[in-house]
């Protein structure tokens, strides 16, 4: 076997053993799952605390009112603004409102201490509603009349793309894929912030702990380099694998287990299959690029402890397109944003949110893909040239000064 | 063969080595020695290609060394590290196939490397278990499995106490006579002595000494006497050509100008008849490098910092 495979092996097996790679692996689960239970936690806590809100108006209309609050309030007629006031300083309840017979003026008064608050916006809405309510009903309209007035206004809305002057449909759904750019942008940079430390580890390790001198006595520097980076990128296809297989077992279960309708929520083929092919190959273009940063920023230190110095640098790097990714969300289409996402370090983030918008196709991400295989191939070169020459060099200096001084060498 | 020819090495305004040629055939022992600083590492990491010669070449057999030749030689550096978390099995696995080796050749030796070294440990223990001294034990034996023709050992003794160094003595000894080319370094001259065909002395990144170790003491002469008599070493320091006399061991040890002065010191310590010591002998090695470097060479080379190992 060549060697190259050799030190992948064993790299990607070491990295498999551990436990630390398989808390990574399902550490988002449990986290989701924490958040929901939370999540579940706090509704329900919410659900059992409800304000209690003391109306001052006729019968009927506490009961209208009742009924626009339901859910949101427990609402209790007091018949006089003195009982709602003494209520109010008893704490009986949480805030009284005082409305006016035909709706037009309405008074909140709200305990600022309370356990549980009422939105005043929600209030607001629904004596508004009732006050249109009544003002309706005041005119003797037919049912059909009374219901056309108050549904709102039917909007339909289509994109097109427009080409050489003409326009054709698109008929993607860009809600979906807007959200699932968004959760791109978020998993990419947790992507890229965990394969970067592992470099880092993996490679300042070996330097700090010294057993690189033993290994590259057998196995030529660049060799050593490019068998660290395809094991660090098979443990990343690993994981996307690991992740698919689990997608795939959670669909299948959702009809037995009952949770299909939540699934059902979204239309997911309105993603496409060209538009996650091309965002997963520019994710996995980028976690290469960003690997290979590392190991050479980590092949620069001396000491495993300034191991997340090294890779805090890369990391400052990676948090560039990120929030370039949230820019690009608004104005995608902007000549700027088009010529970034088909920069490699950058098109991970805004390539898929330019998709995901319509503002650039299928195609598109799989040009900014071939543009990172270039960089990648033009990278594996110098960078191992580099790794080779710092891979034994243990003289103090920061890992930025350091590869500065390495491209002003004659042979990199 | 290794053969080394007129290598030199510069860092900066450091000349790490100058000029440095020598040979090593196979089945020899070669023992380099030198101060800190003197250029000894920094020979062994041109061998090994970790860094470029800025002129000379280095061959084995006659060939560069390449990614073919690397499985041919075993290194142990001076400063050791293993995989702390890695089991002792599977990191002489991967070390054997860096270096060509399948593990079904390597399984059957791994146990018997193991007692050979008298590893307190399994091979299905994690390293970090292991003390100190048995960590080294085992990256020896990642450095020995693959039954390497070239065996660089960068100071293979420090730390290991004097049973183990035995141990190891023994083993280097053994891959002799299985044909290796070993090279050494080592500040303790009496292990250079004990096992060395060979020995080469540098200074300052020069070799100043090179030859067979029997001779290079030799050409020396036997101005070295241990004895043990009643004569005082006002006596002694009186003989012309003694030039000086000082405790030992027990007894006195005289250094000669002359070898033939030898003759003189021996009659006057046997006046009296019998005497339990009277040994005349070259130079150790230990005062050969003392000699050739000397005490003022090492403080000057401290002092101006301008030495690399």
């Amino acid at each position: 076997m060549n060697k190259t495979w050799i030190v992948a092996k064993h790299v990607f097996l070491k990295n498999l053993k551990s436990p630390a790679y398989y808390w990574m692996l399902l550490s988002p689960f449990i986290f989701i799952l924490v958040g929901i239970g939370i999540a579940a936690l706090v509704t329900n806590s919410i659900s059992d605390n409800k304000p209690s809100l003391g109306v001052v108006a006729n019968r009927q209309q506490v009961q209208a009112i009742r009924a626009s609050l339901k859910g949101q309030a427990d609402v209790r007629r007091q018949d006089t603004a003195a009982q709602a006031r003494k209520s109010l300083s008893k704490e009986h309840i949480d805030a009284y409102l005082t409305v006016s017979s035909d709706y037009a003026k309405a008074t909140l008064v709200s305990n600022n201490k309370s356990d549980a608050t009422i939105d005043a916006d929600t209030v607001r809405q629904a004596i508004t509603n009732l006050k249109v309510q009544s003002a309706i009903s005041s005119l003797n309209l037919t049912a059909e009349q009374v219901s056309s007035l108050s549904s709102p206004a039917v909007i339909n809305s289509r994109y097109v793309s427009v080409t050489n002057g003409g326009t054709s449909n698109d008929n993607t759904n860009r809600g979906v894929r807007y959200a699932f750019a968004q959760f791109a942008l978020v998993a990419i940079f947790i992507f890229l912030t965990v394969y970067v430390q592992m470099t880092g580890s993996e490679v300042g390790t070996e330097k700090g702990s010294r057993i690189l001198d033993s290994i590259l006595a057998a196995v030529p520097a660049r060799q050593h380099f490019a068998g660290k980076v395809i094991a660090i990128v098979s443990l990343f296809i690993f994981q996307l694998i690991f992740y698919a297989i689990l997608a795939v077992i959670a669909v299948m279960l959702a009809g037995p287990f009952g949770y299909a309708r939540f699934l059902n929520l979204i239309d997911w083929s309105q993603l496409g299959s060209g538009y996650i092919i091309s965002t997963s190959l520019i994710t996995i273009g980028a976690i290469v690029i960003y690997i290979i940063l590392a190991a050479v920023f980590a092949s620069m230190v001396s000491r495993q402890e300034d191991v997340p110095q090294s890779t805090s640098t890369v990391m400052w790097v990676a948090i560039v397109p990120y929030f370039l990714g949230y820019a690009a969300l608004a104005a995608a289409n902007t000549p700027i944003f088009k010529i970034i996402s088909f920069v490699p370090f950058f098109s991970q983030s805004v390539m898929p949110v330019r998709m995901s918008v319509g503002s650039a196709t299928t195609l598109d991400g799989l040009v900014a893909f071939g543009l990172e295989v270039i960089t990648i191939a033009i990278m594996l070169r110098f960078a191992s040239g580099i790794y080779a020459r710092n891979a034994l060099n243990y003289d103090d200096g920061k890992p930025l000064a350091k590869l500065l001084r390495a491209f002003k060498k004659r042979r990199v | 063969m290794l053969k080394l020819e007129n290598i030199s090495k510069t860092f900066g305004d450091l000349r790490a080595v100058v000029d440095e040629s020598w040979e090593l055939a196979d089945g020899r022992i070669l023992g380099l020695i030198g101060q800190n600083g003197a250029g000894k590492s920094t020979t062994f990491k041109m061998i090994l290609n970790f860094i470029e010669a800025d002129s000379g070449q280095i061959t084995w057999n006659g060939r560069k060394i390449d990614s073919q030749v690397m499985n041919e030689i075993g290194f142990l550096p001076e400063e050791r590290g293993l995989y702390p978390d890695v089991k002792i099995g599977e990191q002489i696995f991967y070390f054997a196939e860096l270096h060509g080796k399948s593990r079904q050749e390597i399984r059957p030796k791994m146990q018997q490397w193991m007692d050979k070294f008298d590893v307190k440990g399994k091979l299905t223990d994690k390293v970090k278990k292991l003390s100190k001294g048995n960590q080294q034990k085992v990256q020896l034996i990642t450095a020995l499995i693959h039954e390497p023709k070239l065996i660089i050992l960068d100071e293979p003794f420090s730390g290991l106490d004097p049973v183990n160094a035995q141990i190891l003595l023994d083993i280097i000894v053994e891959q002799k006579k299985n044909g290796a080319a070993i090279i050494y370094s080592s500040h303790d001259m009496n292990n250079v002595s004990a096992i060395a065909d060979d020995v080469i002395m540098l200074n300052r990144g020069h070799v100043v000494l090179n030859g067979e170790t029997g001779q290079v003491r030799q050409s020396f002469g036997r101005t070295m006497i241990y004895l043990e008599s009643p004569a005082t070493k006002a006596e002694l320091s009186a003989i012309p050509g003694v030039v000086s006399v000082e405790d030992y061991a027990g007894g006195l040890q005289v250094t000669l100008s002359d070898p033939k002065v030898g003759r003189q010191v021996f009659e006057l310590a046997t006046k009296n008849g019998y005497i339990t010591a009277f040994d005349q002998q070259p130079p150790t090695l230990e005062q050969i490098f003392k000699m050739k470097i000397g005490q003022d060479a090492i403080d000057e080379a401290e002092k101006e910092g301008l030495t690399h190992e």
